[in-house]
This record gives C-alpha cells, sequence and structure tokens, in this order.
C-alpha cells in the first residue's frame, strides 16, 4: 500500500472513533494538535471526495437536533487502511527511537 | 453605498493572481460582490478588508456548508464549478482555502480535465468543416476560426500544467 498524504491520515484519524461532518473533522484536528493544525476546507473537500471515490468512506445521513445532518463514516475497508497506516507509523516511531537511543553507544557503527 | 465596476480579462489558469487583485481592491476599500461579463462590481466601505479566494471544484450542499462553517462567505458561481468566498480579514488570519500544495495542484489538474472534455467536445463538434470541405471563403473562415481557438486552448493547457508543476514543486 502506498502511504497515505498528512492530510488523508488525518481524514481517517479523525473519522476512526466516530462519524463527523466536514467541520467537525476540521475542530477535531484542530482541538487535538491544540490548534497547530488546521485542516482548510478546500485540501479536507478535495481529500473526503477522493476517500468516497476510493469508497474509503462514505457520507450517511444523521438525525440530529430535528435537522438532517450529512456525516461522513469510515467504511470496514477505510478502517482497514487507517490500522495499517497506523501501525505503519508507530513501527517508524519506534526505529526512531531505537536509533536515537543508540547514537552514541553504539559500536557496531563503523562497521556499516 | 457606493459601488463601482471595473473591466478585467482573468484567464483560467491566474485564478490566484485574480484572487489576489481582489483582495488588494479590499484593503483599499473596494470589495468585490459580483462578477458579469468581465465586470467586476466593487462597493465601498473603508472600514472592512476581506480576503478573497476562488475554488475550482464540482459542489454540493456538504460543500458549501463546510465552506461556510469554516468562516467563507460564497458569493459567486460561474461555469459550475468557480466558486468566489470571501473572508473577514482580522477573523480568517492566515488560513486560506487550501493548506497543502498537493491539493492545490489537485485543483488545477481538475481545471485541466474540465478543459480538455470541453475541447474534444469543441473539436468533434467542429468535424464536419473539414468532411465537407470544399475550399470556398466559408470553409477557409470557420477554418481559421476554429485553428485559432485551438491554439487558445493549447495555450491553456500549457498555462494549467505550469501551474500544476508550480504547486507540485512546493510538496
Amino acid at each position: 500500500m502506498q502511504a497515505l498524504s498528512e492530510s488523508t491520515y488525518l481524514v481517517l484519524l479523525a473519522l476512526s472513533k466516530k462519524p463527523l461532518h466536514g467541520y467537525g473533522i476540521i475542530k477535531k484536528i484542530e482541538k487535538y494538535s491544540d490548534g497547530d493544525i488546521v485542516l482548510a476546507p478546500g485540501t479536507l473537500y478535495g481529500v473526503l471526495t477522493n476517500l468516497q471515490k476510493q469508497k474509503l468512506i462514505e457520507l450517511v445521513t444523521a438525525e440530529k437536533e430535528s435537522r438532517q445532518k450529512k456525516t461522513y463514516r469510515l467504511t470496514d475497508e477505510g478502517q482497514t487502511v487507517f490500522e495499517l497506516e497506523y501501525e505503519r507509523f508507530k513501527k517508524m516511531l519506534a526505529i526512531s527511537d531505537e536509533i536515537l537511543k543508540g547514537a552514541e553507544t553504539d559500536e557496531d557503527d563503523e562497521e556499516i | 453605498m457606493k459601488t463601482m465596476k471595473k473591466f478585467k480579462l482573468t484567464l483560467a489558469y491566474d485564478i490566484e493572481k485574480e484572487a489576489n487583485w481582489l483582495t488588494e481592491m479590499s484593503a483599499k476599500g473596494f470589495h468585490f460582490y459580483k462578477y458579469r461579463w468581465g465586470f467586476y462590481y466593487f462597493e465601498e466601505d473603508p472600514s472592512k478588508s476581506y480576503i478573497y479566494q476562488t475554488d475550482f471544484q464540482e459542489s454540493s450542499e456538504e460543500y458549501f456548508e463546510l465552506y461556510t462553517e469554516a468562516g467563507w462567505e460564497h458569493m459567486q458561481t460561474e461555469l459550475g464549478q468557480y466558486h468566489y468566498f470571501r473572508a473577514d480579514k482580522n477573523t480568517i488570519g492566515d488560513e486560506r482555502i487550501y493548506s497543502d500544495p498537493a491539493s492545490i495542484k489537485s485543483m488545477y489538474k481538475r481545471m485541466l480535465l474540465f478543459y480538455v472534455a470541453i475541447f474534444i467536445c469543441m473539436l468533434v463538434s467542429q468535424i464536419g468543416i473539414v468532411l465537407t470541405w470544399n475550399g470556398n471563403p466559408l470553409s477557409k473562415f470557420a477554418l481559421i476560426l476554429v485553428s485559432a481557438v485551438v491554439i487558445l486552448y493549447i495555450f491553456l493547457f500549457i498555462k494549467l500544467l505550469r501551474q500544476m508543476r508550480r504547486a507540485e514543486k512546493l510538496i
């Protein structure tokens, strides 16, 4: 599988717990990144369109405060893709930690 | 409220330049609110300043809802897919409608595919000129006219590809 773009990963991440409407995705990422990451609406909409085409997410109608609002939900395939990507990131982080930790004590470095 | 209009030709690939111009005009107190046949309409209000942005995208109900909630006021839609937005400079800050170069590149790619489709339709509809060719002045005139349009489209394609490459360099 090809690595997902950062924006794509963030959208899948935001939807991993529960379905959200478009702006809800922006708010969630903004909140958990302490305001560091603010997805722009055009960027988000492009990602949502692509993910729908790939059937990784779907639009569902949710009844909320007596008015209908469409929310985006991960499909089973979307959930799988997200989990794979999450594991990949975790592995990258673990490898990074190992290398950074061993930087001074590793005596085999010169042989490589 | 005082209004004014300005005539300006903008070609499709220059929407970022157009948005910058509208933002500059707004900083001077003239706020764009309508576009008709090459004319840009402004209303004067020195107390305000807006950031203007133009998007090219297939819209939907969710699309406009998302932009509105993110603080962008929809002004107008041209050719079904060009959407003009604006937001108050003080409330929107550094935010724009795109937050990464990859999505800007995708926008120009959508635009390119849109014009390629129109171009192909045009070529197919004009094939009659060749089929009914009899060398009379009318056929010649039609051929020259179509050739001019073909050249214009090729110019547009090159410009759009260049915009895509420019965005790609920032990724």
